[in-house]
């Protein structure tokens, strides 16, 4: 018994199923390709000098019903997508010097010095009591854009160290000021270890610096990540200074 | 066994490797075994800002100030900043720090010599020592201002000597004075982790003193229960996050106080126990005195009669329920309040009346004396409390509290600096706004001062109504001003000899706070140039004096004013390169410290505020010859001056008995209110980001990139009307001055319809031009709250980028 030929109209499903299998791994593997390749890199800026606004403009919650823009403006559609999303908080956390220096670098054109509050990357309501804590209340991923979790505890006044910027009023055209000479520390030593392979001493204060995760979580600045997000108790391994973190007989 | 060691061991070593390779990504780097910050060294110091009294920590690594973290250790803000606070550090590295003597020759200024320069300050003097006078700062350090003072009382015998804190503090002063006998706050800032209900009266600290504001609300993220209740005249930032925002029309904040009172005298629901213990009553007296007169209490509740809700309400605007909300709340014995108030009260053309009006309406309630319940006035400046107040680098005033024109205190002064009798003039130099009008006055038409020495401070633009009181010296012939400054302030730009100052870590220095807290640091790091210390530069004038043979800069046994020896050895001081040979500060300090027992504002000596992040005075030494901080005044439980087993003991009462002053004020109109040619009421203020002129903020990339120039907030509704829009250009025009600015609707602060606001920080855009310099008649402070201005859309567009 021979096998009867196809009717033209299995082919044409099965092409049609070729196409839309290529359709989707294409896709599949584009969208693989752009996550791994992330955002384009930039030229760092120098200490202090990031571009005045990376984010959108924060709205007030009423507002963000009504006039959806930006990045987040189909958040709702795309919701379950985002979170669809899986991670493995096993996965080998692979980091480059190189990532690190770059990622050290955003972080310090960010900041007079290691240690300063970062200036706000983004408009935000200048009357009212920001809501900050609605993106940077647990970190949150969208589009490539990282709104970071806090790293110290909750304080209720967020504008009292961290401000914009940018000018912040409509149609500003302030002149230039006078320049400043001062050149704050950076954060470029890697923490001290006893030897190889130890666990590496906290180089930085921990003062306002309380919640690891903030810069070494998984969603923090890509050089910055730790290779073992899934141990909790980060202080058991790694020593803070008691220098930095005042508790020494400082004068 | 082997075998199975064997394979632990190699499973140990290959989970290592994979450990090492998971914890690091990469091969492990070398042992490293460098400090976390190499060559940094931290130190303590106060902010350098605002009267909060912060202290940092300032790292310093090869002679320069890299980094700033909050110091733990302080009391005040326990490790926390505001954003002023952090960047206080790049305060030092403006560009354009001056770092010579700077001499006017025509339109430009020549380089001078430092002793050129001293020479001619010195010979300004000397030919007129009558028409000197030195124009000084809260910002000053304490023994700075205690070198200024002794210069022009003990040394000139004049007392033509006054700072700019007269602009910010005065009403406050004399708001204590007439409710106390007594200068500065009772209480304390430990208040605010104490107290249920915080009232603010016209007072914006989420933006003016942060710290002292996120202390309050942070304890609510805590889970604590404090309400918050701002009485103002517009919305800020401060208001978003209160339970209550009273809005009352400008200068009624006397008819809201009188209403409280109104009310708590009516329902009986004043404290009777402790006001028939502890006060008495009084009102203005004909002449009007600081003293006024006694009333009696019937007198007192008939005179507040009128101040019915209602009436109150017609008054202020303020709804007659939020005015018995307040009354209920005064009236109940369970809760703990404190009231907070700063410029809003002591920029006030009835300062002293505002300000005696809620010790009042604190003192009638009872809410005083007890951790929680206090009425506690801010300061703006790091030392408006410790170097004017207290040191008193004011015309009439005396070292500790003394004055000039008790011939009892200058025989007390005179005994302490070792001078001839009658050195000490007894006649109170002119306050700010007399001396800059005087200096502002040809000298035929009764404009008697001719050189004014300005010290940290910027009067070019912080003075009100400068078109009268400031710019009109600059073309007078034989008006002389000399600014020491770190940079070309406009007042700078303004002079005719300009001296570079060092400033903050780069000298030693001494603060006081707004909480009677005295601070100590230490010089970390070099002046730019030639700068020098400003304390140097009055000993150094002062020796010139000598030397010219000024018979005031001696003592009665004829040794120089500022003499100091070590090891019996005089050491030069007045020599730059011997400046720090000793430490001036701390000797200048303890000769001012025997002044402050009078008045019970007992000091401790210098090396104790070494150790301290600051001690609250009276700070009392201990059998044990330790030091003592007081952090309730005049009650028991705390204060050791207080009589043993009272509760509560005003011991330096106006009417000698222990007793407050609860005073009636009545509401009268202010001096200028909008009419149909100028229909809007100005305010003015500050904004978070920057402090006074701005001459350090501005400098400051962070702070300026965030507010990088002034502007006037507008209700939306008047906007409208107006036609104007966020970023057009607006011309604010009063009867003295006017000024183009850019608009900003719904941006920082929300003014109600009919007033607008102007910060004043932005030395380009000088809001003084239109202000008022009408001041109160007690403290002779200025109302820079509210005068009448008018404004339109200009016909200038902003060219934007």
């Amino acid at each position: 018994m021979s096998t009867p030929a196809p009717e033209p109209s299995d082919v044409l499903r099965h092409r049609i199923w070729h196409v839309v299998g290529a359709v989707a791994v294409g896709v599949a593997a584009a969208g693989f390709l752009a996550g791994v390749a992330g955002p384009p890199e930039r030229a760092t800026p120098p200490r202090g000098e990031a571009p005045a606004t990376e984010g959108p403009a924060v709205r007030r919650y009423s507002e963000m019903g009504s006039e959806p823009r930006g990045p987040n403006a189909n958040l709702y559609e795309r919701g379950t997508s985002v979170l669809a999303v899986e991670r493995d908080p096993y996965a080998v956390v692979e980091r480059t010097d190189a990532e690190r220096a770059a990622a050290l670098r955003a972080r310090d054109a960010r900041r007079a010095y290691d240690g300063a509050p970062p200036t706000i990357p983004h408009p935000i309501d200048q009357r009212r009591a920001p809501d900050c804590l609605a993106c940077h209340g647990a970190a949150v991923q969208i589009d490539g854009k990282i709104a970071p979790t806090m790293s110290h505890p909750r304080y209720d006044s967020c504008t009292q160290c961290h401000v914009v910027a940018a000018d912040p009023r409509p149609g500003g055209a302030a002149p230039e000021g006078v320049a400043n000479t001062f050149v704050g520390t950076s954060s470029e030593n890697p923490g001290a270890r006893a030897w190889p392979g130890a666990p590496p001493t906290i180089p930085h204060a921990t003062s306002m610096r309380t919640d690891c995760l903030s810069c070494h979580g998984s969603l923090g600045r890509v050089g910055l990540r730790t290779s073992h997000p899934w141990r909790q108790s980060c202080t058991q391994c790694h020593a803070p200074s008691a220098e930095l973190d005042q508790r020494g007989p400082t004068p | 066994m082997e075998r199975r060691q064997f394979i632990k061991n190699a499973a140990m070593a290959s989970a290592t490797v994979a450990a090492t390779r998971l914890a690091l990504g990469k091969d492990p780097p070398k042992p490293d075994s460098l400090p976390p910050t190499p060559g940094v060294t931290w130190d303590k110091a106060p902010c350098r800002f605002c009267g909060t009294g912060c202290h940092v920590q300032v790292g310093v690594k090869n002679g320069k100030v890299v980094a700033i973290a909050g110091d733990r250790k302080a009391e005040v803000n326990k490790g926390l900043l505001c954003v002023k606070g952090y960047h206080v550090g790049l305060a030092l590295y403006g560009k354009d720090r001056l770092t010579r003597p700077l001499l006017r020759k025509g339109d430009r200024f020549e380089p001078i010599g430092w002793d050129q320069a001293l020479e001619i300050v010195a010979r300004r003097i000397f030919d007129d020592p009558e028409g000197f006078a030195i124009y000084g700062s809260g910002q000053w350090t304490i023994p700075e201002g205690y070198a200024a003072l002794k210069l022009v009382k003990a040394g000139l015998g004049t007392n033509n000597i006054d700072p700019n804190a007269r602009l910010c503090m005065a009403s406050a002063v004399t708001g204590f004075l007439a409710t106390y006998g007594v200068d500065e706050p009772a209480g304390c800032y430990d208040d605010l982790d104490e107290c249920d209900v915080l009232i603010m009266w016209g007072n914006n600290p989420a933006e003016m003193h942060p710290v002292l504001f996120s202390r309050v609300i942070d304890r609510r993220s805590r889970g604590e229960k404090v309400t918050l209740i701002d009485i103002g005249t517009r919305r800020t930032r401060t208001s978003e996050h209160c339970q209550h925002h009273l809005l009352f029309k400008p200068h009624t904040d006397i008819a809201v106080a009188n209403g409280i009172l109104h009310l708590l005298l009516e329902r009986g629901t004043y404290d009777r126990a402790f006001v028939e213990k502890h006060c008495r009553f009084r009102a203005d007296s004909d002449p009007a005195t600081l003293q006024g007169k006694e009333i009696g209490f019937d007198e007192f509740k008939r005179r507040l009669a009128e101040y019915t809700p209602e009436r109150v309400q017609q008054i202020s605007g303020v709804s007659a329920q939020d005015i018995r909300m307040l009354a209920d709340l005064f009236g109940r014995r369970d809760l703990r309040i404190t009231s907070l108030w700063c410029m809003g009260p002591n920029q006030h053309t009835r300062g002293t009346a505002i300000n005696t009006l809620i010790h009042a309406v604190h003192l009638l309630s009872g809410h005083f004396g007890r951790p929680g319940d206090a009425p506690t006035s801010l300061t703006g400046q790091p030392s408006a409390c410790g170097t004017v107040r207290e040191v008193g680098t004011l015309a009439h005033a005396l070292p500790g509290g003394l004055v000039v024109s008790q011939a009892e205190d200058r025989k007390k002064a005179e005994k302490l600096w070792n001078l001839p009798e009658g050195r000490v003039s007894g006649k109170p130099g002119p306050h700010t706004v007399e001396l800059w009008r005087r200096f502002s006055t040809p000298k035929d038409e009764g404009g008697t001062i001719n050189t004014v020495w300005v010290q940290v401070t910027n009067p070019a633009r912080s003075l009100p109504n400068v078109n009268e009181l400031f710019e009109p010296s600059r073309r007078i012939d034989g008006k002389f001003l000399i600014v020491s400054d770190v940079y070309p302030s406009a007042t700078a730009q303004a002079a005719d000899l300009i001296l570079p100052s060092a400033m903050w870590v780069e000298k030693n220095g001494m603060v006081g706070n707004s909480e009677r807290r005295t601070q100590q640091w230490f010089r970390m790091v070099k002046p730019p140039g030639e700068a020098r210390d400003d304390a140097w530069q009055l000993i150094a004038v002062a020796r010139k004096l000598y030397e010219l043979g000024h018979p005031g800069m001696k003592d009665k046994d004829g040794r120089f004013l500022f003499a100091m020896e070590q090891g019996g050895v005089e050491v030069p001081v007045w020599d730059y390169r011997h400046y720090y040979d000793i430490n001036v500060d701390s000797r200048l300090f303890e000769e001012y410290r025997t002044f402050t027992r009078f008045k019970h504002k007992d000091l401790a000596p210098y090396d104790e505020y070494v150790k301290a992040r600051g001690l609250r005075w009276p700070v009392v030494e201990q059998p044990d010859g330790t030091w003592r901080e007081t952090k309730f005044r005049f009650a028991g439980f705390d204060d050791p001056y207080v009589k043993k087993g009272q509760e509560f003991d005003f011991y330096h009462s106006t009417t000698k008995d222990g007793r407050a002053q609860i005073w009636f004020r009545p509401y009268q109109p202010p001096p200028e209110v909008p009419d149909a040619e100028y229909p809007f009421w100005l305010c003015t203020g500050r904004v978070l980001e920057h402090w006074h002129t701005g001459t350090m903020t501005m400098r400051i990339p962070q702070l300026r990139r965030a507010m990088p120039q002034a502007y006037v907030e507008l209700n939306p509704a008047d906007a409208k009307k107006l036609r104007v829009t966020s970023g057009d250009l607006v011309v604010l025009e009063s009867r003295r001055g006017q000024l183009e600015l850019p608009a900003w609707i719904e941006g920082r602060g929300a003014p109600p319809p009919g007033t607008v606001f102007v910060p004043f920080f932005d030395e380009s855009l000088p809001i003084n031009r239109v202000t008022l310099d009408a001041h109160d008649p007690f403290s002779k402070q200025p109302d820079y709250k509210k005068c009448a201005v008018r404004v339109r859309r200009s016909a200038r567009r902003i060219a934007r980028p």
